[in-house]
């Protein structure tokens, strides 16, 4: 008994070291690869702010892809901002500035829309 | 004439698998014609599951031949390739493959083609995730002993908790192969119900806050990054294990195949033709080697209760150590993703999305937890490794 007590243990304990020893390993070794992407693109990701990527940058391609001097329907900007922050839950570390806006064409019934994406959502 | 004709078809009947087959063949007849249909119908892990399924049906039907165990087990305890050559049946000859260790890495080497380790790089801490879920393993590995296992059943009865179909047979393989049959079914089985037997497991050990923690987006990973990473792996395990290096080697193979962008060709045969034919191939023998004699005693029902446990202590090690990281990070990491580790990709990292959206709609973990579970896979080779170098 007590040598089965011993083989377990020691089995065991000799895993999980060995298990997370390579694995800590492989993680000091992987922290370092953002080292190997080119330069240009490490002092560009450093220059911007974390938050940044969540702000969603739509071109104005209204008027054949002529930007418009001035934006003039304050109102709709500030609605699709009110959407979009609803939907994020108004977390506080997302901050959302909406610079242009652009109607995409409905290609599909709405109802096919919500289908697709209701089917999505059950597969996740 | 009349008479004659009567005695024929008696003697037919009474030669006949009917008459002859013991019924523990019909038992185990029985038990295939259900997990085929959980197979089909409840689609539990069904590519592995069918084929498996119908060869434990093939094996059982009395009088086929189709598979000889007796020409595995020798005195010597080397396999006799002439013997089987000249009384193996079809099924003995694929199983060769699954003798040898030749099928689990190639399906390895199709699993790397197929995966995406940029979750992973982009956050390398989820690597401890993946090496807490293996505390599965150990822990059963202690339990199976403590039930009267030799240390070889209970290394090939622990691997189970590794939630990996190939790394368990591999193992199992080596170790205890006369115990193949009941280590893959459990295994394949309990990964289906992943999705059953770890919510109730993650629910239990996190708190509704911890829950809700929504994790910052992942950064790019670069494609050289994901050239070297393979590489890098492949050196750095096999130098330190070189026992997982069949199974590290394969699957790092696939991932440089994928991620070279260079041999498009193979890396498509690799995560289609070649892991399909091969699947096939061990499915039916590993289903093969469940003979009635061999399946239908104690031990199954054992390894079946046990492997229950290290799917629940892998799950429990997963999140206890994501807690951890919880704390550690000043609640930036969220536990939930911590469940992926027992590798089951992508089962696993879904179920860890699906609990975690359950608690806050608006969060997003598919792709966080998808770092634990390639890392899953890694340390599962890796506890592979120990196991065998240690026990074999």
């Amino acid at each position: 008994m007590n040598e089965t007590i011993s083989l377990g243990l020691n089995m065991t304990f000799v895993g999980i070291v060995v298990v997370f020893a390579s694995l800590i390993i492989l993680c000091i070794i992987i922290s370092f690869f953002p080292i190997l992407n080119p330069k240009k693109t490490r002092t560009s990701a450093k220059s911007e702010p974390a938050n940044i990527s969540s702000i969603p940058q739509v071109k104005d391609t209204r008027n054949n892809g002529v930007p418009e001097g001035d934006l003039s329907d304050d109102s709709l900007v500030a609605v699709l901002t009110a959407a979009v922050l609803a939907s994020m839950r108004n977390r506080p570390d997302v901050k959302i500035r909406v610079t242009s806006f652009k109607r995409i064409e409905q290609t599909s019934p709405v109802w096919n829309t919500t289908g697709r994406k209701e089917y999505i959502a059950n597969k996740l | 004439m009349f008479t004659d004709f009567l005695n024929t078809i008696k003697e037919l009947a009474l030669s006949s698998g009917y008459a002859k087959g013991s019924p523990l063949q019909f038992l185990m007849i029985g038990i295939a014609c259900f997990l085929i249909y959980l197979a089909i119908v409840k689609q539990y892990e069904p590519l592995l599951l069918l084929p498996i399924s119908f060869g434990v049906l093939l094996t059982n039907l009395p009088f086929a031949n189709l598979y000889h165990p007796e020409l595995f087990i020798t005195s010597s305890g080397h396999i006799d390739i002439q013997n089987i050559v000249e009384h193996g049946g079809l099924l003995d000859f694929l199983y060769l493959g699954v003798k040898l260790g030749i099928y689990p890495p190639l399906i390895f080497l199709g699993i790397g083609a197929m995966t995406d380790f940029g979750p992973l790089l982009a956050n390398p801490k989820s690597l401890l995730l993946g090496a807490a879920a293996q505390l599965g393993i150990f822990m059963t590995f202690i339990g199976a002993l403590f039930f009267g296992y030799t240390p070889q059943e209970a290394g090939s009865i622990g691997i189970i908790g590794g939630a990996d179909g190939p790394t368990a047979i591999f193992v199992t393989s080596k170790l205890a192969p006369h115990l193949l049959g009941p280590i893959a079914i459990a295994a394949y089985s309990y990964m289906a119900l992943v999705p059953l037997i770890q919510p109730p497991i993650m629910k239990l050990l996190t708190t509704k806050k911890e829950r809700q923690v929504v994790m910052q987006q992942l950064r790019p990973v670069s494609k050289l990054e994901k050239v070297v990473f393979p590489i890098s792996v492949t050196i750095l395990v096999s130098l330190f294990l070189p026992d997982a290096t069949p199974l590290v080697g394969m699957l790092m193979l696939g991932n440089l195949f994928r991620e070279s962008g260079v041999v498009e060709r193979i890396n498509k045969t690799a995560q289609n033709e070649l892991i399909n034919i091969i699947t096939i191939f061990l499915g039916v023998t590993v289903g093969a080697t469940a003979k009635a004699e061999y399946f239908l005693n104690t031990k199954t029902l054992g390894i079946i209760a046990l492997g229950l446990i290290a799917f629940s202590f892998g799950t429990a090690g997963g999140v206890i150590f994501g807690k951890i990281m919880y704390y550690a990070t000043g609640g930036k990491v969220n536990p939930l993703i911590g469940s992926a580790g027992v590798s089951a990709v992508p089962m696993a990292a879904r179920v860890s999305q699906k609990v975690g959206q359950k608690e806050n709609p608006a969060n997003f973990l598919l792709m966080h937890a998808m770092g634990p579970n390639v890392a899953g896979v890694i340390g599962s080779a890796i506890a592979a490794g120990v196991l065998l170098s240690v026990l074999q």
